[in-house]
């Protein structure tokens, strides 16, 4: 063999293990890519979750809504739902009103239509539950769940939101 | 043999490349749950129910059992933190009982309080465990 075939050999071989080492690490950065797109969707998703339970649970325990006597009209007039006679301070009329909403209205002016929605109300004196409002969600593993303190009928009470898709 | 040293040099270096490059993604892209606002939360809660409860002006006249009961129904994974500050400077702190030190995200909330003609400053301290 003469050296020009050895040199033209070892370049093909050369070739060979560089096409098949690249196509691998090509299809392991895909697969790696792919898995962290789907990791960071699922994240997403959540954080998604997390910031609009965040916003709906604020809105609940320091605003009075929109009218500001919401709790006082027909399910139409209602634009948004907030529970506070004052910040901190819930109001037992809207507390008793709320109940009465259906859960596709009080998801959608929650900003939540696309969530499910669990409220409770316990009071931390009596150790107790006051109030509560959706199907509990202490089964569904990707659930959002946010308290909040809060003052109810004079008495320190722990507002709790769940939420879950 | 120069030639298979060359491109096999290549080949790590460019799969080097795209592994940091993917590194640098996953680390700068992550999503992150912004947990700092729903901290901010808690702690305007506590201040306003405290003050709303009296157990700041306990706190001025030296009963703080009102506010331990206040941290004590936060969230198991949230720290609170009470500094009171009167006109002469002198510091009154309260800590829930099981929190020692900062851990993560700490976020704080200075408020103004009157109480018996006297002026304090109270500084609100939520972290997460």
């Amino acid at each position: 063999m003469s050296l020009a075939d050895k040199k033209g050999q070892a370049w093909m071989s050369d070739f060979l293990v560089m096409v098949i080492l690249l196509f691998g690490i090509v299809f392991l950065f895909i697969f790696l890519w792919g898995q962290y797109t789907h990791t960071a969707s699922i994240r997403l998703s959540y954080n998604r979750m997390w910031v609009a339970a965040s916003q709906a649970g604020d809105a609940l325990v320091t605003t009075a809504g929109f009218p500001p006597s919401w709790e006082n009209l027909d399910n139409d007039s209602i634009h948004s739902i907030g529970l506070a006679a004052a910040p901190n301070v819930l109001s037992v009329q809207k507390l008793e009103r709320l109940s009465q909403l259906n859960q596709t209205l009080l998801q959608s002016r929650l900003g939540l239509s696309d969530y499910t929605v669990h409220i409770t109300l316990r009071s931390v004196n009596q150790n107790e539950t006051v109030y509560e409002l959706g199907n509990n969600l202490s089964s569904t593993l990707n659930r959002v769940t946010l308290t909040r303190l809060v003052l109810y009928n004079q008495s320190l009470s722990v507002f709790t939101l769940e939420v879950s898709e | 043999m120069k030639a298979f040293v060359f491109t096999t040099d290549a080949l790590l270096a460019l799969t080097v490349a795209l592994l940091v490059a993917m590194l640098t993604i996953v680390y700068v892209a992550s999503p992150v749950i912004p947990r700092s606002l729903y901290l901010h939360q808690l702690s305007a809660d506590v201040a306003t129910v405290a003050e709303a409860q009296g157990a700041v002006a306990d706190l001025i006249d030296g009963d703080d059992t009102a506010l331990r009961t206040i941290f004590r129904s936060m969230p198991p994974s949230v720290c609170m933190q009470a500094r009171l500050i009167d006109d002469m400077g002198n510091e009154t702190i309260i800590t829930e009982a099981s929190c020692t030190t900062y851990q993560r995200e700490l976020q704080s909330l200075w408020l103004p309080y009157h109480h018996n003609g006297e002026n304090y400053l109270i500084r609100w301290e939520g972290w997460y465990r």
